[in-house]
Order: structure tokens, then sequence, then C-alpha cells
């Protein structure tokens, strides 16, 4: 009986052991930034030359909140920078009045709420752009994204806090019998504008930086 | 080679008739670990979270059957680490990789020489399920896989009495849990120094 009760507590000790010493994780705030890109692996950015991006950012935020809009300069020029660094000319608006369109627009999120799920958001009405299409269209007013990732298998819907999106589109894959406007790239930096920490300039910087350095098929490779 | 098994089994069951000394032993072991193969590339750190606990019978002077349960945590934080998935996903950031296994096994083990007061080399080995946990946890995300797997254990250890009844045990166990449809291979070496004890 004895030798009973002492097994017992050898197992049961067993058990608080495996549950009480769990290693590691992440530390500091910065230790969870991550980087996420997703491309259309069927789309030839070899003939991109021009692209658009709106000079504005979209900014979703909880009800009654304001937005931060402190970095939104930040993130344009970075990724300005990034897409110069390619070899891709900045296309003119006015052009469009021309009947000409960019090869790629490019379109940034910053979203601010608890939880931001991507695939629950369409069209930006106000992201201060667009261009005429035809006549009577400016923009894509009621248009939602086509992720040729999606159904993939693994992709992730909902971010944190503070999250920067990108969203990088060809007008010429606009399918206007679905209203879908089909991305070819799109990157992520999740975080980084959650809290407003010293580094978060620096933060955003390095992500944007690496979302062209893990994305080698922008230069056509 | 059907015939020699078939001897084998006769003389097993033979010798628990014959030789059935009725006694046990148990064994309660702190184990540290160490992956091989795609285990080891994924977690290349040793383990040193793991206990083993054993329940040992007797069906002769020199063979015991019994049980194994046993748990190690094995862990690694990887800096800046490039994750891709079918091509057109990638994914960079921290990583924190996890693989939790807790293998319960059926076990047979053959002891060279007879009595316990005697230090004991034996031989032997497990067979049974492993339940094998995997996360990478990458940012506020994590990556799961949980699936049991069917595994053989060999192994061999040392008995070092340091009074009636009591020993020291150390073992070596090399673990191969095989790979199922979804999950892979997992195998890894484990090292399990405790006290022993029995009647």
């Amino acid at each position: 009986m004895k030798k009973l009760f002492l097994n017992l507590v050898i197992v049961a000790g067993l058990a608080v052991a495996m549950t009480a010493c769990y290693p590691g994780g992440a530390e500091y705030t910065d230790d969870t930034d991550i980087v996420l890109t997703h491309y259309d692996p069927d789309y030839n950015f070899k003939d991109v030359n021009t692209y658009h991006i709106s000079d504005s950012i979209q900014h979703i935020v909880d009800e009654g909140k304001e937005p931060n809009n402190k970095y939104d300069q930040n993130i344009i020029t970075d990724l300005t920078n990034n897409f110069d660094a390619l070899g891709w000319e900045q296309f003119d608006l006015n052009d469009t009045l021309d009947g000409e369109l960019p090869d790629v627009a490019i379109v940034v999120t910053a979203a601010e709420i608890t939880t931001y799920n991507i695939y629950s958001y369409p069209w930006y009405g106000y992201w201060g752009w667009g261009w005429y299409k035809s006549s009577d269209y400016y923009g894509y007013p009621g248009y939602g994204w086509g992720y040729p990732w999606y159904g993939g298998g693994t992709y992730v819907s909902s971010y944190t806090t503070g999250t920067v999106l990108w969203r990088l589109f060809d007008p010429e894959y606009v399918n206007e019998a679905d209203s879908t406007i089909h991305l070819a790239w799109m990157g992520v930096i999740n975080g980084v504008m959650g809290s407003n920490t010293p580094n978060t300039r620096v933060r955003i910087n390095d992500g944007i930086n690496q979302a062209f350095k893990q994305s080698a098929y922008l230069k056509g490779e | 080679m059907k015939k020699y098994i078939l001897i084998a089994i006769i003389s097993t069951f033979a010798s628990t008739a014959g030789y059935s000394q009725g006694s046990s032993l148990y064994s309660f072991d702190y184990t540290m670990g160490m992956g091989v193969g795609s285990m080891g590339d994924y977690i290349k750190k040793a383990s040193f979270r793991g206990l083993t606990f054993e329940g040992r019978g007797f069906v002769s002077d020199n063979v015991s059957v019994g049980a194994l349960v046993s748990w190690a945590t094995f862990y690694e934080a990887r800096k800046n680490e490039t994750y891709t998935h079918e091509d057109y996903t990638t994914l960079f950031g921290n990583q924190y990789r996890y693989i939790n296994v807790y293998p319960m096994l059926a076990q047979a083990h053959y002891y060279f020489g007879t009595d316990p007061h005697y230090t004991r080399i034996y031989l032997g080995g497990g067979i049974g399920t492993y339940s094998v946990n995997k996360e990478t946890q990458i940012g506020v995300w994590a990556l799961t896989e949980n699936k049991w797997h069917f595994g053989v254990s060999p192994e061999i250890g040392i008995l070092l009495p340091i009074n009636y009844g009591t020993m020291i045990n150390i073992s070596l166990r090399y673990n191969y849990a095989v790979k199922t449809k979804n999950a892979p291979d997992y195998s890894w070496l484990a090292l399990s120094i405790g006290f022993a004890w029995g009647n």
C-alpha cells in the first residue's frame, strides 16, 4: 500500500512538472513583429514598369477613437523608396485622363483595431485617389479583393492592433463582372503600430524593407 | 526466420513459467534529449526538460516486461527566421519552436547477471504510441500539429545498487515515432538518470 502511494505521488509529481516548466517564448513587444508577404505566382512582375501609390492611408479604428497618422508619411516614403529601387517609375495620375493606367497600383491600410480581419474589408472609398477607367468610373466603390492564395491551406485572416498592410494590384486585372480586384502582391507588418514605442519608426522601416527583401519575384526573379 | 522467432517466444513464456520471480521494479528518471534527423534540424538544441516513469515486472531472473510513460519538451528560439508556405506565402519573424513528446510504451528488458544486489546492465526496448505536439510560434500566431504516432524505442541501461532495494538507473534510449499521413517522423536520443526501486 505504501509503495502504491509512493508511485501515485510520483505520477502526480510528473503531471505537475509537465505543466510547470514550459520554456521561453517572446519577451518584448518587437519579438512578435512579423513581416508577411503573399503573391500571385501567375502574375508576371517582369512586365511592371510603372506604379501608383496612394498618398493617403486607410485607417481602421475602433468607434470613437482617433486614427494615429503619425507614421503615414514614413510608411508611404519607405514603400516608395523600395518600389523606386526596383526600377519602377511613379505614374502620373493626370495620364489617366488620356486613358492610360499604371501597371500596378498600391493602397495602404493601417488597422488600429484589436483584431483586424482583412477579408472582411472591401475597397475603401476614401483612399484619396483613383483614375478614370471610363468616363463615369472612378475607383472601385463596392468592390472586394480577390486573394489568389486564399484557400491554399495556410493563410492568416486576423491581425492584431497596429498592423500596416499594403495591397498591390494590376488595374487590368480588375473583374467588373464580379466586382473583384485581384491582388498580385500583399505585404503585412503585424503589430508594429500597436504601441508608440521609441523605435516604432525603425520597426516600420525594417518591416517594409524586409517585405521587399523576401519578395525577389518583384524584380522578375 | 519464423522458426527462430517462434522459439524465442516459446522460450520467453517457458522461462516465465520456470523462472518467474514475481518481483517488480519502478524507476523515476530525469530525462534529457537530443533530436536527430529532421527533428534535429527543426530543433537543434538539447532538451533538459523531461521525466520518465517506468514499471517493470520480472518474469524471470533476467527478463522483465512493463510499461513506460515519459515526457520531454524540446525548445529553440530562432531569431529572424523565414518560413515559406507553398511558395507564395512568406512569413518573417522570430520563431519559437516547441516539440512536446509523450511516449507511452510497453517494454521488455533483458538483464545481464541475476543478482539484483550487483550492478546490472540491461538491453531492451519499447513499442507503443507517441503523442507528439509540435508548435511554431511566430509573432502572435502559432502553427500547431498534434498527432499520435506508432513508435519503437531500443534502449541500453545500467542499474547501480545503492542500498537494499534501491538503485540508480541510467539509460540511453533511441526513440523513433514513425511518420503519419499528415505528420513527419520524429526521432531523438534520450538519456535518463534517476532512481529505481523494487522488491
